[in-house]
């Protein structure tokens, strides 16, 4: 996107920032949660990437939540023209209508979040118009105690979305990429949202540490061609969103491309086979402004349509 | 400063601000958005928003028609799209139109389509048209002296179209005329959302409708 407001890409000093509202609601939650210390104090080395307990997932939320928001904020304004592909997906999906994101694994909705909280900061900045948009966003995670923060976060920034006429539904599943049953029953979740929403978005963040660095690809692979055939056909995309690192984009992602012939019934990759979509920026961090961080980005666009 | 808006958007805006005050101000509104300027917002993301938008959302409007010989006002009552579908109906009306130009037959004066750069509304205005239609019919008459002329008005012709009418039209010419499936899709789900309107046919003057 070219010309963006001030209040989420500042052109001079190239530093993306995360739209005010979303800022504020982190900050409750990170304070509500007794976490501010630890969110403000150094981060540690190696970066956290979450787990099912409440003091791994607190250890995630406070050190990689912004990033994380960050890197799906850069993958939608694509301010640098690096991504286009992905980019002007999003924009198409979340110009208004009906919409049901599948946002896998949800985490604490850091991409869910950060795509409707631009689009609602790009429509109170007369960037975008405001067209009625109607959200279902199906969230599946493992860990409970991310989901409870997600549910805290989007709740939270629901006000400040219905202003600019974004209207959000979401429900958040228990969901475990290995089990067979737990998938089905999350794409029954999606299946019966298709009911009211014309438009299917799958989103899928920061998978790399589970299914690369912990060998689990291979495990999933069943669960994730079931959940790309059902998801495909009719006006439905997928972008797979990573940290711009050798696990994703010399592991994860020539794996990824790998299986993409194999699902050509039902999907369609639209980037390159050579070069992966990636891109990467300064942001200002929420909790320690003006001081910044950086995000890095790589990202898969694919369509979902049947043959 | 705002971009100037591209060849759609100056139609769309063009087109309704001659036809409805409504339907104009919403546009104008929509286009204080700078993203929905261009061209690309108009074949990308309207198009994405009219076809993911379950039913058409319409402003019944009435527009003054004609005294009645009682002196009481008759009027047309119109349903005025949403800015999204209005960008859409300019899109549609200028992909189909050169298509449309072949088919034309000779014996249509009425619903020229304009260029896609041209400035100005979805069509023609009506006089060149009206003008163009009495000299074919001096042709005609100086071709055949004898001849008897025989006006007919259809009263509330484009009101009897019905929504299955017009699809089945819409669809037999992009086949013949080999559309693009986007742009099908969008034409069948126009005609789709006047079934969900508070009445059965389409409404009196709808741009879309004159497609046959």
């Amino acid at each position: 996107m070219q010309d963006l407001p001030s209040s989420v890409w500042v052109s001079a000093q190239g530093i993306l920032k995360i739209p005010p509202p979303v800022c504020a609601a982190y900050t409750a939650v990170i304070q509500q949660s007794g976490l501010f210390e630890v969110a403000t104090g150094s981060r540690p080395d190696p970066a956290p990437v979450g787990g099912i307990s409440q003091e791994l997932t607190d250890l995630h939320f406070a050190h990689a939540f912004d990033g994380s928001v960050a890197r799906a904020q850069l993958a939608l304004i694509d301010p640098h023209n690096e991504v286009p592909i992905t980019s002007a997906t999003l924009l198409r999906f979340l110009s208004g209508g009906t919409l049901c994101i599948a946002d896998l694994p949800c985490g604490a909705g850091a991409a869910s979040i950060a795509f409707m909280g631009s689009i609602a900061q790009l429509r109170r900045e007369e960037y975008l118009p405001r067209v009625p948009l109607q959200v279902h966003i199906v969230g599946g995670e493992i860990s409970a105690p991310a989901r409870a923060y997600a549910d805290q976060l989007i709740t939270s920034i629901m006000p400040d979305l219905e202003e600019q006429a974004i209207f959000v539904t979401f429900e958040l599943r228990d969901w475990n990429v290995l089990s067979p049953v737990s998938n089905s029953e999350l794409i029954e979740r999606i299946i019966l949202s298709k009911a009211t929403s014309l438009q299917t978005l799958v989103v899928v963040c920061n998978f790399n540490g589970f299914l690369e660095r912990a060998g689990k690809k291979d495990e999933a692979r069943p669960q994730l061609a079931e959940l790309f055939r059902f998801c495909s056909g009719g006006t439905n995309a997928a972008v797979w969103i990573e940290p711009k690192m050798n696990a994703a984009t010399g592991g994860l992602f020539p794996w990824l491309k790998k299986m993409f012939p194999r699902w050509s019934a039902f999907l369609k990759f639209l980037g390159s086979q050579d070069d992966d979509e990636t891109s990467e920026s300064k942001y200002e961090l929420p909790l320690k402004a003006p001081s910044t961080a950086v995000a890095r980005l790589a990202v898969l666009p694919i369509d979902l349509v049947k043959e | 400063m705002k971009p100037r808006a591209e060849a759609l958007a100056a139609k769309a805006v063009h087109q309704y601000r001659g036809r409805d005050i409504f339907a104009y101000l919403a546009l104008r509104y929509y286009l204080e958005a700078r993203a929905a300027r261009g061209d690309r917002w108009t074949e990308d993301n309207a198009a994405q928003i009219v076809l993911s938008t379950p039913e058409g959302r319409y402003l019944n409007s009435y527009h003054f028609k004609a005294l009645r010989r009682d002196g009481s006002p008759e009027h047309r009552q119109l349903f005025v799209p949403s800015p999204s579908e209005a960008l859409v109906e300019a899109l549609l009306i200028c992909s189909a139109a050169e298509s449309w130009r072949k088919e034309r037959s000779g014996q249509l004066f009425s619903y020229d389509p304009t260029e896609r750069a041209e400035r100005g509304g979805y069509f023609r205005s009506y006089m060149p048209g009206l003008r163009e239609r009495q000299r074919a019919i001096a042709t005609a008459c100086l071709a055949r002296p004898t001849a008897t002329v025989r006006y007919v008005d259809i009263k509330a012709f484009y009101p009897s179209i019905t929504p299955a009418q017009a699809d089945a039209a819409w669809a037999a010419f992009s086949e013949r005329q080999a559309i693009s499936r986007t742009l099908v899709n969008l034409g069948h789900k126009l005609i789709r959302n006047h079934l969900f309107k508070p009445r059965e046919s389409l409404s009196s003057r709808a741009p879309c409708s004159a497609i046959s």
